[in-house]
């Protein structure tokens, strides 16, 4: 084909070895079509034809879900009123990659060693989900469509003796492997990879999006993580968790605000409840669409047709909290999804910590 | 500098299953090597929009540019919503292998590829997986060729510092 070796003056022997292994990595993965990939094509044009009309609004509902979140980012944080981080620094080869079918920056634990639990429990949050009060920080979201994140502060540094709590700040946060949350609430607490936000002038280089150079009010994250932490899910942690419903074809905000007992045993049951209503059937072979189709005229463990005619995906109800959009539910062999991510770290002056979990649209 | 594109043959019906045949390797390459996962579903995906809108299609000066674009699309709308997933996929690919397994040395520069910001590892794909040149690949980013020129050396600095570690 047309891509050819980038010869000029700046390429150097360590330029040259990259792209010698990046077209070795390339000519790997390129393969031929399949025997059955037409047939396969036709059949899903037939598909696409089937439901339309069901997808026509789908962009409408984005744009108007995009207004919304985007309001949404305007106001600071909640107030936290617990706590308990155990942290560790991340091993130095950390984060070491795993098999190969990952998505970056799908990892696994740094190192193999659960971080050490050092720090305790000092104020106990109330449990049961109930509306939540106050707005979230814009960084408290995922930062949007391939850009950096705005109007918040960056976070305070963060000291390398992991023993050493964090200070007061918001620091962003991922689990450690990308991964749905039920396994790491079978164990009752989450490992995650915790990064200070930093203005992006001050990151090193493709630590943000887009080159720069940038507005001084350009917040992005280092590529390492800075620590990992351990976060129990139990009364210790509060946690808000954003989803969405939808009121009279009108999507709403839905906000709660619990403890990491509650969102332990809201991922135990999204879970499940994902196991039986989703996975179960695509794993017998039926149709991704005859599914969303089947669940939205017969609402099964929980999901069910969100409300929002234009939105073509399903919404997940909990017995208690928020409702959750999940919307890449559907994968051939999937054997699970997650509907919730972990985005933030709010530790308090009092050291108290709040998880921040976004539930809604992702793009 | 790399030679012209060639100049297309334009307003040319082709076949979509010439199209489809020629373009596929490139597109399962490009798919894999963004999502992590096996890129099949996304490169299904394109094909059928492009057989939805094949009039056109066909009828475009790069109607492989146009799959690549798609793709593109198709690859950042599901890089946030299903990264989750890939976790399980890989467990069931390594329980149902239906290709051969890369060598640790290709998944190492494909996952050290998946942590650079999007632009640069769009333009890292679509060079080296997708077999483009630098200045197809600025036609389906929609950026200066200047730039994918600048984010290709900065890319493979911050690869050959990433690998090396």
């Amino acid at each position: 084909m047309a891509n050819e070796p980038d010869e000029d003056d700046t390429f150097d022997e360590s330029d040259r070895s990259v792209d010698e292994l990046a077209r070795r990595a390339g000519a790997a993965l390129r393969r031929p079509a399949p025997p059955d990939g037409m047939a396969r094509i036709h059949a899903g044009r037939r598909r696409r034809a089937a439901v339309r009309v069901v997808g026509a609004g789908a962009l409408v509902i984005v744009v108007a879900v995009g207004a919304f979140v985007a309001l949404a980012r305007r106001s600071d944080d909640a107030v936290g009123v617990s706590d308990t981080v155990a942290t560790t620094a991340p091993a130095d080869t950390a984060p070491a990659t795993t098999a190969p079918a990952t998505t970056a920056p799908a990892t696994t634990a740094p190192g193999t060693t659960a971080p050490a639990t050092t720090a305790t429990a000092t104020i106990a949050t109330a449990s049961g989900w109930r509306a939540a009060t106050g707005d979230w920080s814009p960084l408290a979201y995922l930062a949007c469509c391939g850009t950096n994140w705005e109007g918040g502060e960056p976070s305070p540094t963060v000291p390398s003796d992991p023993t050493v709590p964090l200070a007061a700040g918001l620091y962003n946060v991922r689990t450690v492997d990308d991964a749905p949350l039920a396994g790491d609430a079978e164990d009752g607490r989450l490992v995650l990879e915790v990064r200070p936000y930093v203005r992006c002038n001050e990151l090193g280089e493709l630590e943000c999006e887009g080159g720069g150079p940038y507005a001084d009010t350009e917040l992005g994250v280092p590529n390492a993580p800075a620590r990992i932490a351990e976060l129990p899910l139990d009364e210790t942690v509060r946690v808000e968790i954003h989803g969405f419903g939808c009121d009279e074809d009108t999507l709403r905000q839905d906000r709660q605000t619990g403890s990491g007992a509650d969102l332990r045993a809201l991922f135990t049951e999204f879970d499940a409840s994902y196991q039986a209503a989703i996975a179960a059937p695509l794993r017998a072979g039926v149709d991704p669409e005859q599914l969303i189709a089947g669940i939205s005229a017969d609402p099964v463990a929980g999901f069910h047709d969100p409300g929002c005619p234009a939105w073509t995906s399903l919404a997940w109800t909990p017995s208690a909290g928020p409702t959750i959009i999940t919307a890449a539910p559907f994968t051939r062999s999937a054997a699970t999804a997650a509907g919730a991510y972990p985005t933030a770290l709010r530790v308090d002056p009092d050291g108290s910590t709040t998880l921040y979990v976004y539930a809604g649209f992702s793009s | 500098m790399n030679p012209p594109d060639p100049v297309p043959i334009s307003f040319v019906e082709i076949r979509f299953e010439d199209l489809y045949r020629r373009e596929y390797p490139a597109l399962v390459a490009v798919a894999t090597a963004l999502s992590g996962a096996d890129g099949e579903d996304l490169v299904h995906d394109a094909m059928v929009k492009a057989l939805v809108h094949w009039k056109r299609v066909q009828r475009l000066e790069r109607p492989g540019g146009w799959c690549h674009r798609v793709l593109v699309n198709l690859c950042r709308s599901r890089w946030r919503r299903t990264r989750t997933e890939a976790r399980h996929l890989a467990r069931l690919r390594r329980e149902e292998p239906v290709t051969a397994e890369p060598s640790a040395e290709v998944i190492a520069f494909w996952v050290a590829v998946r942590r650079l910001p999007e632009r640069p590892r769009l333009a890292v794909t679509l060079h080296y997986a997708g077999d483009r040149s630098t200045a197809e690949v600025a036609s389906v980013l929609g950026v200066p060729e200047g730039t994918v020129r600048s984010d290709l050396s900065r890319a493979r600095a911050a690869l050959a510092r990433e690998l090396e570690r």
